[in-house]
């Protein structure tokens, strides 16, 4: 049919495969489309591009498969706010001039200098043992900006003796 | 795992003095007992607050031959060899200097301010003759002195000398060798000229602070170091105020009067702990860049504290290092 929207393989990377098959046997679609409408039996509505026509028989199915794959993304959504709270919470830890000191490689007689052992929190972070900055948590735009402040140099290991200014 | 040393801490040279050897009880206890006898002798033969010591004697009449003890004569001649080896900087015959400017008796450093309200203006060196040292300066009049040895006589020359920081870096040198004999872990340490046997106690390494010449309490570095010497000469050390003004002990020679160049504190490790006091004191009379050049030519492992707080060093020094409060330059030997 000449002048009809060419039906296009809608992008159901989350969907099983066989919601997604449903999907392409049953629905025109276009990439505009709008979630409320496609939601209700038997129901059509007219995108910015075309127009959507749900047979009523398979809205049932439709709308079992949307139901699963939305507590699907809602249940992954809580997932990636549980990942970034314990990302932010790990800078902070990273960070803290107190923690920072207390984890020093000197205290187990290491050289100042030398990167210390790298831990969980720094991988999850994105961070490196060279001290760059990590990497911005996902969906972190409206998470404050965490900045690394100058890593506060370790305590000095104990020393049997000294030289300087005070020895005269 | 790590032996507890045997320890004797006096007070010589007016400083405090700590002996440390790994060794059994007689054997420890016998080597203390003998190296604190080398501080004893050395101090009377070489000390310049004694008007009657060896040295004061010959200081009385440096034109004539005069017998010393073994201690005085090797430390004049290891004064000389010194003056050589730095071309001119580090200068025994500073005596006049000092006592013009007021150092000139036993004074209480390290009880707070000491003012001396009778200090003249120094006087300076003898008359400097055409001359340049190696660091650009006048040069004072050539030191001449004489030796005999097979009477240990010495002929200073027409200046009096002040044998006070070779004569302690010699005294550690010797009391070490007393303390070798007993085991091969010691510590000598006379008013942080020190000179440190084996690997420490614990066998991985004798950590040494370097000091704050400013007084903050954090070191500066912190070394690691194995059989070595290590020195350092301050302008914090020994200070002291004449007619309102601050001076400190260490005398540039080509100016006759308290060193200032830049630097406020350098340390020197090295293999032996004379050599690293006589370095230490006449790379901080030179300023940073002549020690920048001095010490790649003689291959010093040296520390230098700037008067604003910079830490510099050079290239040997830094492999030594096992904590530094700044980041150290690990670059071509430059200020870090």
């Amino acid at each position: 049919m000449a002048g009809a929207p060419r039906p296009r393989r809608p992008r159901w990377g989350l969907l099983a495969p066989s919601a997604a098959a449903l999907f392409s046997a049953s629905v025109a679609w276009t990439t505009s489309h709008d979630p409320s409408a496609a939601s209700s039996p038997g129901a059509s509505s007219t995108g910015a591009s075309g127009s959507v026509s749900v047979p009523a028989a398979s809205a049932a199915q439709l709308r079992q498969a949307l139901d699963s794959q939305t507590e699907a993304l809602r249940s992954l959504s809580w997932t990636v706010r549980g990942l970034e709270a314990r990302v932010r919470a790990a800078q902070e830890r990273r960070f803290s001039p107190a923690v920072s000191g207390a984890a020093s490689p000197a205290a187990s007689g290491g050289t100042s200098r030398t990167p210390g052992p790298v831990s969980a929190a720094h991988v999850a972070a994105g961070s490196s043992a060279s001290g760059a900055a990590p990497a911005a948590p996902l969906g972190a735009t409206a998470a404050p900006v965490v900045r690394p402040a100058p890593s506060p140099a370790p305590p000095p290991p104990p020393v049997h003796t000294t030289t300087g200014a005070s020895r005269p | 795992m790590a032996r507890e040393p045997a320890t004797l801490a006096f007070r010589a040279m007016n400083t405090n003095v700590t002996l440390q050897v790994v060794a059994d009880g007689d054997a420890a206890t016998e080597a203390l007992t003998s190296a604190a006898w080398v501080f004893d002798r050395t101090e009377r033969a070489c000390t310049r607050f004694d008007p009657v010591s060896p040295l004061m004697q010959a200081n009385a009449a440096p034109d004539e031959w005069h017998e010393v003890p073994p201690e005085c004569f090797m430390a004049v001649q290891e004064a000389f060899r010194a003056h050589l080896l730095t071309g001119g900087l580090f200068d025994p015959r500073v005596l006049r200097a000092l006592v013009d400017l007021g150092y000139d008796r036993t004074l209480p450093f390290g009880l707070g301010d000491v003012e001396i309200p009778d200090a003249r203006e120094p006087s300076g060196l003898a008359a400097a003759p055409p001359g340049r040292t190696p660091t650009g300066g006048a040069a004072p009049r050539s030191w001449q002195p004489r030796f005999d040895g097979a009477r240990n006589a010495v002929r200073l020359g027409p200046d009096p000398v002040d044998l006070g920081g070779i004569g302690k870096g010699l005294a550690v040198r010797w009391a070490a060798r007393q303390l070798a004999r007993a085991g091969s872990v010691y510590l000598v340490d006379a008013g942080g000229d020190c000179r440190l046997g084996g690997g420490g106690p614990e066998g991985d390494g004798w950590r040494v602070g370097i000091e704050d010449p400013t007084g903050q309490p954090l070191p500066i570095a912190v070394l690691g170091l194995h059989d070595a010497s290590v020195a350092t000469s301050s302008t914090a050390a020994r200070t002291w105020r004449a007619g309102g003004v601050r001076r400190h002990h260490v005398i540039d020679p080509r100016s006759g009067t308290s060193a200032d160049s830049g630097l406020v504190s350098v340390t020197v490790v090295g293999d032996d702990p004379a050599d690293a006091e006589v370095w230490s004191k006449a790379l901080l009379i030179t300023g940073p860049e002549a020690a920048h050049d001095l010490c790649t030519r003689h291959g010093l492992a040296a520390l230098w504290v700037h008067g604003d707080g910079r830490v510099g060093t050079s290239a040997p020094i830094r492999p030594l290092l096992r904590w530094s409060r700044d980041p150290v330059d690990g670059g071509d030997g430059d200020d870090g």
